[in-house]
């Protein structure tokens, strides 16, 4: 019996999770996958159809309007995340005072949900309310700051909380990384006489690199799949301004009654973050075994 | 006496000059890392603070206790958790106690079940071969961890049908099991690293010793590997703690959790300030005593949830 065990304990331990994902994350994804080449509406059809689903899809411009708001948001939201968890490392790593402290800190926003921080965001950002009466009462009676209810702007607020969640953890990466930086490099930069800027701009940024393609990938995927920031902050409002892929999945499925619409969009979601993340995730596996 | 108190040695201009800069530089970096610190803490700052205003204060954006505003317990009595409403029956408190129940039976369970699968699966995965079709160690990797990156609608409606299908809507059991899923490939990703840390040459002198392989991993692994393990059921706790997305579609009365009854409270008649805040401030409170007792922890599973 024992020996039994022995024999078959490495398929013992790998089956269970093994079995689950096949099933329920790689079957699930076929199933979706096929329904968006049905018919179905409120409840799933097995018919094929082909791609009138995908056809319909790129026929509506709500769904133009999510993938316009995702490429504004995951651009800006990517870009400015790093630029400040970048800066807010290399602040850090200046051997600082209660880093710990303030390392913790930075990583709260990310820890809480969205749900729940958004409520201050909301406030914040309401116009009569927050941000827009606190300067009127400074002095400037004509300040104006209406981005939530604003159709154009709106995708503006969204991309502000998601840096204020996201930047903590950025520096988190930047910061191991500049830690695990060669200090004979930086030595010899030293040595040659390389003043503070050219240290960082010519010998220490380069040199994360690994580090800026990991930041990335992370935001990225993060982008695509924010869902939690849209709902709590406008709900896909004014009207659909503010609708992503996600939000625009989840209201063809639920309150509209347009399941083949959701699956196909949700494929689209699945094949654009399947063609930027699985190449680099598959070769950095690669590389590590 | 006099002598003592002139100064013998001063500072030469260069060196002062150095000085004055380098005090400079260093205000401007705690300057700016502190606000930034100010930035990431004041939602949650606000958020406990509205707890106790009452209309007026969150209108005129009184922001200080005692100095801008009298702080009341308007938000707490509103969901029946004020000194003086707490011996009375309220409607309002049990609902919430039992969302705050769901939330906490889902993701401790959701967590241990994840944190014991995914344990053994990482296990396996640092000490031996595998051969399943074209699949080796590294592909059976790529296939738990690929998921991690999957959006979760891609998952959402065959869930739904299923668990229509079973009866499983609207159950905790349905969202435990949803959730052990959700987090099991992050979990197998912090303890890879976690086992693959640990020389094998330790189980194997266990296992010249006598020990069976069970025996050497439950005597010798497991117990360095302990850290690790808290370490990625404590991401997991805050994962499904926050989770939204899925407890908002399977969940509807009986399983509904925490994050789903705060985002429901926005009605159409505007927003309760002060009983939103005092709800959020209740669902984020077990999170922020966790994040102070174990910070460590929190840090070192996010670094290694990130894919470094």
């Amino acid at each position: 019996m024992k020996s039994l065990l022995d024999r078959h304990l490495p398929k013992i331990v790998v089956a269970p999770s093994f079995a689950a994902v096949l099933f329920f994350v790689y079957g699930f994804i076929g199933w979706t996958v096929y329904v968006s080449f049905t018919k179905s509406r409120i409840l799933p059809k097995y018919e094929l159809v082909g791609w009138l689903q995908y056809e319909k899809l790129f026929a509506t411009p709500r769904w133009y309007v999510a993938l316009d708001n995702l490429f504004v948001f995951m651009v800006l939201f990517v870009a400015i995340a790093i630029m400040i968890g970048l800066l807010l490392a290399i602040l850090l790593d200046q051997k600082i005072r209660a880093e710990g402290v303030i390392r913790t800190i930075y990583l709260y926003p990310m820890a809480l949900s969205f749900i729940v921080t958004g409520t201050a965001w909301k406030w914040l950002l309401n116009p009569g309310l927050g941000i827009e009466k606190v300067v009127r009462d400074w002095g400037f009676p004509d300040f104006k700051f209406d981005w939530l209810i604003d159709p154009e702007m709106a995708i503006y607020t969204v991309v502000m909380a998601g840096v204020w969640q996201s930047s903590g953890f950025v520096m988190a990466l930047f910061l191991a990384g500049l830690r695990s930086i060669n200090e004979e490099i930086i030595r010899a930069a030293l040595v040659d006489g390389v003043g503070p800027f050219r240290l960082y701009f010519h010998v220490i940024i380069p040199s994360l690199r690994p580090v800026f393609v990991s930041a990335v990938i992370v935001l990225t995927h993060l982008a695509i799949k924010s869902f939690d920031l849209i709902i709590a902050l406008t709900h896909g409002g004014p009207g659909y301004a503010t609708d992503m892929p996600a939000t625009f999945m989840y209201a063809m499925a639920f309150s509209r009654g347009q399941l083949g619409q959701a699956a196909a969009s949700a494929t689209v979601m699945l094949a654009t973050v399947s063609a930027v993340i699985v190449p680099y995730l598959y070769s950095e596996l690669r590389r590590k075994a | 006496m006099s002598g003592q108190t002139t100064q013998i040695f001063s500072d030469a201009e260069p060196d002062l000059a150095y000085r004055a800069k380098w005090y400079t530089e260093r205000a401007l970096i705690y300057g700016a890392l502190i606000f930034w610190a100010f930035i990431c803490l004041f939602p949650i700052y606000w958020t406990v603070t509205t707890s106790f205003k009452i209309a007026p204060d969150v209108m005129r954006g009184n922001l200080v206790p005692w100095v801008d505003f009298e702080p009341q317990w308007r938000g707490w009595r509103s969901l029946g958790l004020s000194p003086n409403t707490i011996s009375e029956t309220s409607t309002v408190r049990e609902e919430f106690l039992k969302r705050f129940m769901n939330s906490v039976i889902t993701s401790l369970s959701a967590s241990m079940l994840a944190v014991t699968l995914g344990s053994l699966a990482a296990y396996g995965l640092s000490r031996f071969s595998y051969r399943f079709g074209f699949m080796r160690n590294s592909d059976i990797s790529f296939f738990f961890l690929s998921q991690m990156i999957l959006p979760p609608v891609v998952l959402a409606l065959p869930f739904l049908i299923l668990y229509k299908e079973l009866a499983l809507l609207d159950s905790r059991i349905g969202i435990i099991l949803l959730y052990t899923l959700m987090v099991l490939p992050i979990v197998i990703w912090i303890m890879r690293d976690q086992f693959s840390a640990i020389p094998i040459e330790l189980e194997e002198a266990a296992l010249v010793d006598g020990l069976s392989v069970w025996g050497a991993f439950v005597q010798i692994v497991l117990p360095i590997a302990l850290p690790g393990m808290v370490a990625a059921f404590i991401l997991s706790l805050v994962l499904t703690w926050n989770e939204y997305f899925f407890a908002a579609l399977l969940t509807s009365t009986d399983a509904k959790t925490l994050p789903v009854m705060v985002a429901s409270q926005t009605g159409s008649q505007g927003i309760n300030w002060w009983s939103m805040a005092a709800l959020s401030t209740a669902a984020i409170a077990p999170l922020v005593v966790i994040g102070v007792v174990l910070e460590r922890y929190i840090i070192k599973g996010m670094a290694a949830g990130a894919g470094k």
